[in-house]
């Protein structure tokens, strides 16, 4: 939490809590393949079969040295049509491909019970057409008595078909994790450099170190003090994350920290008022949540207006709900205005920790300046 | 004595330079200004050898200031910033004189031996004003003398532009500002593609030319929006048009 801390780290963190918060609400989904593994399963399927096909025509061969060559051909092409039907009607069974097969025993189960259906449909078409090429050529394709024959090669086929199937769908998935993990660890490299940047937000920390500087020339004791409070900010900024929700009270001292030194150096320009209800100090926030809006507060607010402005924070607790309001004079929000990082951090947190029942709002306000209205149910889960 | 002025929206910011100058013996503070347009007032309002010119400043900004001068005219500046990664490249690159905060006695005396040493110097102006006019971009804002002071007004509002002398008149559609500028730097600050020179001391702004009419040995009168007749000379048609086609 922090000096400005919060900035850019949150937003991919938050994007994972909320990436794995929709896991958690939908058990059961799976994340899809990144690639279809249909193509390699097609391969693999076309070499299995040819693979079959060329035993057969050997075997057929060595049956009847005589026959002539294109017979076995043709009968051993015949049934590759009902396979082809076949392998369809498995790709597009929803657990064919399912990208997790964990555990494996519920999906061979599942497919070996389709087995006997598939058999007997193969085996009644591929045996249909051999007849009626029988019927047309006058060649005996031979397949009386064939059945129990046929049964066990199509039982086998259909095994060693379904262990490869398992053990390439495995494989990529395999590797296709290995990818989403580097990916991961990338945004995560990304995300610890962005809070780094966040946390030692320049303008502010270089500014502050020059007041530091100024008052170490007339008031020692102010410069002491500046530079402690800029000392216990940075303390707070580098523990950010470490901790998701603090007591108000704590959340509130840090945005004083921060005003103390705002004031210090904008001498006079700006007038900060507290008003804070005392049954509200021990009530959880999400920690370092205040601390983007304060800071805008003053950007807009004090940083670019050369007058004398207000900075008002307010906290208050009705029926069963914290409300925080932070208003600023000295600006107003242009039609048309988009939302910075802090701003949409702010929201995107809210929206993680307390799904709809935290309210955000900015908007102008009546009396002139900018509103900024949190309210949250006192329970997480409310 | 070198009249310095210091320019920061901070006030310990002020405190520090102006104790810093105060032990200078060849420096005289000759104001503070805790922003932009009123440090452009006390310019005009005096003769000022150097600016300590914050960047981050509300108004206007310290590169915007800079960028409204006219380089032969302006002061030495030191600008002063916290941190701006681009301007900084560009400081170093244009050695303009900064200051980064926060600084310390080493590097501030330093810093005014440099300016010392270029007190007189052309080239230092011109760059300075350059470098600031590349990171602000074409000025959409003009600053501009009134009665009541200086003014910004919007670039698009003014009509035309024309030099008399060592001034420059900038015409909107019901008020004349007198600039002491020249026509060449003004016209180079509001961008040459807006305002496109008719005249060897006059231009237009280029969408407000409502029709042109040929004369004589190829000579043009131009009508602006606003009524306003004005002699576009055969030497400058060709750049208007060339302008105008895109």
């Amino acid at each position: 939490m922090a000096v400005h801390l919060t900035g850019m780290l949150l937003p991919k963190v938050l994007d994972a809590t909320a990436r794995g918060s929709a896991e958690q609400a939908s058990p059961g989904h799976i994340p899809s393949w990144d690639h279809s593994p249909l193509v390699p399963l097609a391969i693999l399927w076309a070499f299995l079969w040819t693979l079959t096909s060329i035993t057969e025509i050997a075997a057929r061969f060595l049956h009847d040295p005589a026959i002539p060559l294109w017979q076995p051909i043709a009968l051993t092409a015949i049934p590759t049509c009902p396979m082809i039907a076949w392998l369809i009607i498995q790709l597009r069974s929803d657990r064919y491909l399912q990208p997790s097969m964990e555990p494996p025993r519920p999906w061979f189960l599942y497919h070996l019970r389709r087995l006997p259906f598939l058999a007997i449909g193969y085996i009644t078409i591929a045996n249909g057409l051999r007849y009626a090429l029988n019927a047309a050529s006058g060649v005996d394709a031979g397949f009386h008595g064939r059945l129990p024959y046929e049964g066990i090669k199509v039982a086998l086929f259909y095994c060693l078909w379904l262990g490869l199937v398992y053990g390439t769908l495995s494989l990529l998935r395999s590797r296709e994790q290995s990818a989403q993990l580097a990916r991961t660890q990338q945004a995560l490299v990304e995300s610890q450099l962005a809070r780094l940047q966040a946390q030692l937000r320049p303008h502010f920390l270089f500014n502050t170190l020059n007041t530091v500087s100024a008052l170490m020339q007339t008031d020692t004791v102010r410069a002491d003090r500046v530079l402690a409070r800029l000392g216990d900010l940075l303390r707070a900024s580098l523990g950010a994350g470490d901790t998701n929700t603090v007591p108000l009270h704590e959340e509130l001292r840090l945005l004083r920290l921060f005003t103390d030194i705002m004031e210090e150096r904008f001498t006079g320009r700006v007038l900060t008022s507290w008003q804070i209800a005392d049954d509200t100090l021990q009530l959880p926030v999400p920690a370092m949540l205040l601390q983007p809006l304060i800071e805008n507060a003053f950007k807009h607010g004090i940083e670019l207006t050369t007058g004398i402005e207000r900075i008002s924070v307010m906290a208050t607790r009705d029926s069963g709900r914290l409300n925080i309001k932070i208003h600023n004079t000295g600006s107003t929000l242009a039609t048309g205005w988009r939302e910075g990082i802090g701003i949409a951090n702010c929201r995107e947190r809210l929206r993680v920790l307390y799904g709809p029942a935290a309210l955000f709002e900015i908007a102008n306000e009546l009396h002139s300046g900018v509103e900024t209205s949190i309210s949250l149910p006192l329970r997480a889960d409310a | 004595m070198i009249q310095a002025l210091i320019v920061d929206d901070e006030a310990p910011a002020r405190d520090k330079l102006r104790l810093w100058l105060h032990d200078q013996p060849d420096f005289n503070i000759a104001g503070e200004f805790a922003d932009g347009l009123s440090a452009a007032e006390g310019l005009a309002a005096r003769t000022t050898d150097v600016v300590f010119l914050d960047v981050q400043m509300p108004g206007l900004t310290g590169l915007e200031l800079a960028a409204q001068l006219e380089p032969t005219l302006a002061p030495l500046l030191v600008f002063v910033t916290a941190y701006d990664a681009h301007a900084l490249a560009a400081f170093e690159l244009n050695a303009v004189d900064y200051l980064l905060k926060p600084y310390d006695r080493d590097r501030f005396e330093r810093t005014l031996d440099r300016v010392r040493d270029r007190l007189k110097s052309v080239t230092t102006r011109a760059s300075q004003v350059a470098l600031a006019r590349a990171q602000t971009g074409v000025s959409d804002r003009l600053l501009v003398p009134t009665h009541q002071g200086l003014r910004m007004i919007e670039s698009a509002s003014v009509h035309s532009l024309e030099a008399d002398d060592n001034y420059v008149r900038a015409y909107t559609s019901d008020q004349c500002f007198l600039l002491r500028r020249t026509l060449r730097d003004l016209l180079v600050q509001l961008g040459e593609h807006r305002f496109v020179r008719i005249h060897k001391s006059v231009a237009v702004n280029i969408r407000e030319i409502d029709s042109l009419t040929p004369l004589f040995k190829g000579d043009f009168e131009i009508r602006l929006r606003s009524g306003k007749l004005l002699r576009l000379s055969r030497r400058y048609a060709a750049d208007l048009f060339a302008l105008m086609g895109r």
